[in-house]
């Protein structure tokens, strides 16, 4: 109850502050590189990344109510579009937006099986994590020399490296280096984040909320679900895609790894525990695990996993809301404690007044 | 001739396999609605109870066992401390039990370490013209069958089956008539979890036991259960067979991940035109 | 003249029960029609059936003359058909604007539909409740703002399925007033239960009985007929 109502809430803050918050993010975030080293570019551009796929997961599991564990197939499809285009051609700027093209076809076209045969909402959970599953093990499979698209080697688990810089599309002979690269994560992070956004205030948006809360009364006031959840299904594929190929200009390298259960995992996590019902909840959640997880690692403990594995439980159990809500909750307590404490000692001296004038 | 009796093993062996993996689950999710995403490490669980066995000297069969018990044993420890408090809640339920299935990977690497261990059945082979079958794989087969068949007839004809199915359709009736649910809830996991242990032992001897084994179980167990529909034991027969034969006869000719792409291909077909599942058009629950 | 609403032959199962069974039913454009009948009688299952929230186990649903009984309930909503279902049936997570924009958003363009959505607003007496949310309201307020979706998508046949439920007597009788009103520009079949609700809205009124059609007839003449009185007038003492 809480997360829809804070969600009304959030659609319906005043754009004034609306755009200024961003706008003064936005500040900020052009700000950072020009007195931070190249690897804080590096560590920020790779939450930015992962920022981007949980939006995209985010956008539908909080929005909408569709949870996809299948972002980040999209999310590898789309690493390795940039991988086999890029080498391919010579040239990055089609094979970033065939990154983006190809993710949104494949969601197209699964979307369009599971949503037109109408399966459960829990279905296609389990059936874009199978899609997941499948698609990763294809990968893996593929280190015979024999598997090669144009004049690239798929290479099994080995992964591609070696991928070229994106170039700049109107001057090709001009590549992004890593602070450049910081800052196309973040602008198109922050663009993906008001387009939802923007998405939301719309025709579109509203009946994607009306989806989340009732299905068939969308359905029954003369919309057509499916098309709503197909669209908004390719446009996350798209925007997960877009991720992926971020993701391999950011490390001029894709492997299998992008796609398999634990990334699916640290996706859902980041969202779950930033909270799902606002579209900034996805983001805070991946600084806060990205940074987490780094930590884990320089700490010495050995196995991420145990540690991931309980605090997706223990969110699920204990605070399914996610930390921005409860940021937000504990805030509203602490100032109603505060203004309780003062009224009882008004009270108190208002009894005492009392007393001593009786 | 001989062609065509070493095609109809490929297929039974890959039915078999089909199975075993789904059995647990069938039970878990198609009777209880409950997601249990840890399916594939309760599989591992199960292989790892076998490999720690079989390393103290047990008979193969006895770890088998062992595994069955152990792993129902784990089962109703998850239900106590996890699953119970979320029934009804079918998307918490799929979330915690993968933070689970992430917590189980983590445990058992960080005590066996993530290297892969066999485990050897001591059966030999049997020689079929000019083709060897490994005598193991048709005890698989076996097993297989008969924990099928086991699963139906405690579920069908003994008090326990009866009650639970009650309970499972309305928990509410059950408990005026003096059943206590929350129990019959525990001992189904329970139940799920122990064919499941069975299963990763009779799994141990094929394949290189290691932590994140699971993931190469669970895609098929949900895709043969949730296309299997609502009745979820012959559901699981017929999926089992329908994705059993189109992957036996795809991996023998091509490779094992073609042969599960064909699975998962069909699946999705399936899904698009079944919704329900193959069983989704008859009422009766078994 | 081709009726607005034809059913024929209509049977609907479920398992090997006949909650509908065999309905041949006609409404005339512009009609304002009651159905009444005991609980169980198949009203509820009828309306589910004409918006295709249920499929037909047989028969045929005509809208105009066209044959709709294999369309989409986003198709025959397009095609003019609200309901108003028995549990309020809203979008409880959003607000009272937003339920009534989203529905209106369907047919109008944004400035047509914030347009429409105010004056829907000020006609049902909802515009202080503008930016709750519906969840939270009582289920009277809930009842009005499934109104108020059924109203923005200006349907020409309205299906109210027991509007009055859980109303107290003002909102009743508004609620009459409102029916009233709205069949100036279209049809509408109404379940209710209340007989004197029936009386001060239709003067024609169909009986339905254990998923068929009883009788068909005024109200004056239904409240004397032999057989409605056994089966549901003389058990419930209403009128």
């Amino acid at each position: 109850m809480f997360a829809r109502l804070s969600e009304t809430q959030s659609v319906s803050l005043p754009p004034a502050l609306w755009w200024t918050a961003v706008a003064l993010a936005l500040a900020a975030g052009l700000a950072i590189p020009s007195f931070t080293g190249l690897d804080v570019h590096l560590d920020l551009s790779i939450i930015f990344i992962f920022g981007i796929l949980a939006l995209s997961m985010g956008f539908m599991w909080g929005q909408v109510g569709m949870l996809s564990f299948g972002q980040t197939a999209f999310f590898g499809l789309g690493g390795y579009t940039y991988a086999v285009c890029s080498l391919n051609f010579g040239e990055t700027t089609s094979a970033m937006l065939l990154a983006i093209l190809l993710p949104a076809i494949f969601a197209t076209v699964l979307g369009y099986f599971m949503i037109y045969g109408r399966i459960s909402n829990i279905y296609f959970t389990v059936i874009t994590m199978v899609v997941t599953i499948v698609l990763e093990k294809a990968i893996r499979a593929t280190s015979d020399e024999s598997f090669v698209i144009g004049d690239v080697w798929l290479r099994g688990q080995n992964g591609i490296a070696g991928l070229p810089d994106l170039q700049v599309p109107w001057d090709p002979a001009t590549t992004l280096f890593v602070t450049e690269v910081y800052y196309l994560a973040f602008v198109l992070m922050m663009a993906v984040y008001v387009g939802y956004r923007m998405l939301l205030r719309h025709r579109f948006g509203r009946v994607l909320l009306g989806i989340r809360e009732n299905e068939r009364r969308i359905n029954l006031l003369g919309y057509d679900t499916r098309r709503y959840k197909l669209a908004i299904f390719a446009i996350s594929g798209a925007v997960a895609g877009l991720a992926g190929g971020l993701y391999a200009v950011w490390g001029n390298f894709v492997a299998p790894e992008m796609m398999n259960l634990n990334s699916a995992a640290s996706v859902v996590i980041n969202v779950i525990v930033g909270g799902k019902a606002t579209l900034l909840g996805p983001l805070i959640g991946t600084g806060v695990v990205q940074w987490l997880t780094a930590w884990l690692g320089t700490a010495g403990v050995g196995q991420v996993n145990l540690v991931l594995g309980l605090v997706l439980i223990g969110f699920v159990m204990l605070f399914p809301q996610g930390i921005l809500p409860m940021a937000a909750g504990l805030g509203r307590e602490a100032l109603e404690a505060a203004r309780q404490l003062f009224r009882r000692r008004d009270l108190a001296a208002a009894a005492l007044r009392k007393e001593t004038n009786s | 001739m001989h062609e065509i009796v070493i095609h109809l093993y490929q297929v039974m062996f890959a039915i078999g396999i089909f199975v075993l993996i789904s059995l647990g689950l069938a039970v878990i999710f198609g009777m209880m609605r409950v997601i249990n995403l840890a399916q594939g490490e309760f599989i591992m669980l199960g292989a790892y109870f076998c490999l720690f066995a079989t390393q103290l000297g047990l008979d193969f069969w006895l770890a088998v066992l062992c595994a069955g018990l152990g792993v129902g044993l784990f089962g109703i420890l998850v239900e106590r401390l996890l699953i119970r408090f979320l029934y009804g809640r079918i998307m918490d339920t799929l979330l915690a039990t993968w933070g689970l299935s992430l917590f189980m990977v983590g445990l058992v690497t960080s005590v066996f370490g993530p290297q892969e261990a066999g485990v050897d059945a001591k059966l030999g082979k049997v020689t079929f013209g000019a083709y060897s079958i490994a005598e193991y794989n048709l005890v698989l087969i076996a097993v297989a069958g008969a924990l099928l068949a086991l699963t139906f007839a405690i579920w069908r004809y003994t008090r326990f089956g009866l009650v639970a199915r009650s309970v499972m359709q309305n928990p509410t009736m059950a408990a005026a008539l003096g059943v206590n649910p929350r129990k019959y809830y525990m001992l189904t996991f329970g139940f799920g979890s122990a064919l499941t242990g069975v299963a990763g032992a009779m799994l141990a001897p094929l394949v290189g036991n290691q932590p994140t084994m699971g993931s190469f179980y669970v895609a098929k167990a949900f895709v043969t259960v949730i296309s299997g529909g609502p009745a979820p034991l012959t559901g699981t027969l017929y999926a089992s067979t329908l994705f059993g034969a189109t992957d036996g006869l795809i991996s023998y000719r091509t490779t094992q991940v073609l042969g599960e792409i064909g699975v998962l291909l069909i699946a999705i077909v399936l899904l698009r035109m079944l919704p329900l599942g193959i069983t989704g058009h008859s009422a009766r629950r078994a | 003249m081709t009726p607005i609403l034809e059913t024929r032959g209509l049977v609907k199962r479920f398992g090997g029960v006949a909650a509908i069974d065999g309905v041949d039913f006609r409404l005339e454009p512009g009609e304002l029609r009651c159905l009444i009948g005991p609980n169980g009688a198949g009203k509820s299952t009828f309306f589910k059936m004409l918006t295709a929230q249920y499929a037909p186990t047989a028969g045929q649903i005509l809208l105009d003359g066209d044959d709709i009984t294999d369309e989409e309930p986003s198709e025959i909503s397009r095609r003019g058909v609200g309901i108003k279902n028995q549990v309020p049936d809203v979008l409880d997570g959003l607000s009272v604007r937003e339920n009534i924009w989203i529905a209106a958003r369907g047919r109008h363009d944004t400035a047509g539909a914030d347009h429409a959505v105010s004056e829907i607003l000020e006609r049902l007496n909802l515009g202080p409740l503008a930016d709750r949310v519906v969840g939270k309201l009582s289920h009277g307020h809930r009842q009005w703002v499934e109104f108020g979706m059924v109203l923005a998508i200006n349907p020409r046949l309205a299906l109210l399925d027991e509007p009055t439920a859980g109303m107290t007597a003002e909102e009743t009788r508004r609620t009459a007033e409102l029916i009233r009103e709205m069949n100036r520009s279209m049809a509408i079949v109404v379940v209710e239960h209340d007989m004197q609700f029936v009386r001060t809205i239709a003067h024609r009124v169909t009986v339905f009985d254990q998923g068929r059609i009883l009788a068909e007839d005024t109200m004056d003449r239904i409240q004397v007929h032999p057989e409605v009185l056994r089966i549901y007038l003389g058990t419930s003492g209403h009128a």
